[in-house]
């Protein structure tokens, strides 16, 4: 229907009847009160009991994103890696002195006995 | 729909997650509906307590049963249809128990308080959640709207407050879109009325 192409008469007559309950309706119900957090959490551990624990089991899977969840892993494994390797590399830097083979005896120059 | 509605409508991929029981699939569908729903409900219910726990079954009865979704509505019209039979049920379920109670205190309680008794109804049991609704007129149709019985309560939800058109209306409640109409205004028409005499003056 165009903007200017002519309603139909029920469509007039609800309008003109009707509007001002309407939007008294719609205001009685316009302030709808909010659950104080998100229902997630319960609403997991409800598909969790019902399935045995199948469903919604690990902290993981309660995740609502894993890719953040993996980035902090990955993030803590590489700290963990380099204080390991901040421990460990002074020692491998500063490896045990061996002691020197003997140097091989010159037969023209070492003193006859 | 307003025109925030989450991006997963047509989303075929998504529906397959879901359908493969895809954890954080569903947990994503609940963040994106859980409002919405939530709303739904306490429309039809009155009480947050009611609605908190009704929207939690709606989700849970969604991951029991998104396998039967073909996508031959828009999933979030099926979410309604599933949220709007779990509320009729409710909706009847309390009845009943209200029914219950005030039979049981019949029993017990002297004539003399069987007489005071007479002529309370369900609607004029004390519902503390619309004490905090604006002013008089708005909680008497608050009021009138719960007392109304689940069907044009429904329709009235649905299409005048929701603002979801005739045809999705129809899809959610099963009702061809001129039974939707014709049973709206029946429905609006019933509200009115009720409004008034509980007012005791005439609703524009």
């Amino acid at each position: 229907m165009s903007e200017n192409e002519p309603e139909d008469l029920e469509g007039l007559l609800a309008r003109g009847e009707e509007e001002p309950a309407l939007s008294l309706l719609k205001s009685a119900l316009r302030d709808v009160p909010h659950p104080e957090r998100s229902l997630l959490p319960k609403i997991q551990d409800r598909i969790r009991l019902r399935t045995r624990g199948r469903y919604f089991r690990s902290r993981y899977s309660r995740s609502l994103d894993p890719i953040p969840l993996l980035l902090i892993v990955c993030l803590l494994v590489l700290l963990l890696l380099t204080a390991i390797f901040l421990v460990f590399q002074p020692l491998a830097s500063d490896p045990v002195p061996h002691p020197l083979p003997p140097a091989p005896i010159d037969p023209l120059t070492a003193p006859s006995p | 729909m307003d025109s925030t509605e989450p991006d997963l409508e047509f989303d075929v991929r998504f529906v397959q997650r879901l359908q493969r029981r895809d954890e954080h699939a569903f947990s994503s569908l609940v963040v994106a509906y859980e409002k919405r729903i939530f709303q739904l409900v306490w429309r039809m219910l009155g009480s947050k307590e009611e609605a908190e726990d009704l929207t939690q079954e709606v989700f849970v009865q969604v991951f029991r049963s998104i396998h039967s979704f073909r996508g031959e509505s828009k999933l979030s019209t099926w979410l309604y249809r599933i949220a709007v039979n779990l509320a009729k049920n409710r909706t009847m379920y309390l009845a009943r128990r209200h029914q219950r109670s005030h039979e049981d205190i019949v029993d017990a309680e002297s004539v003399d308080a069987h007489e005071r008794a007479q002529g309370i109804t369900a609607g004029e049991t004390r519902r503390p959640d619309l004490d905090l609704v604006g002013s008089r007129t708005e909680r008497a149709v608050l009021e009138c709207l719960l007392d109304l019985d689940a069907e044009h309560r429904e329709l009235l939800v649905l299409r005048d407050v929701e603002c979801l058109s005739y045809e999705e209306v129809g899809a959610i409640t099963g009702l061809l879109p001129g039974t939707v109409k014709s049973r709206l205004h029946r429905a609006r028409g019933l509200l009115k009325q009720a409004v008034e005499a509980r007012l005791g003056e005439k609703v524009p």
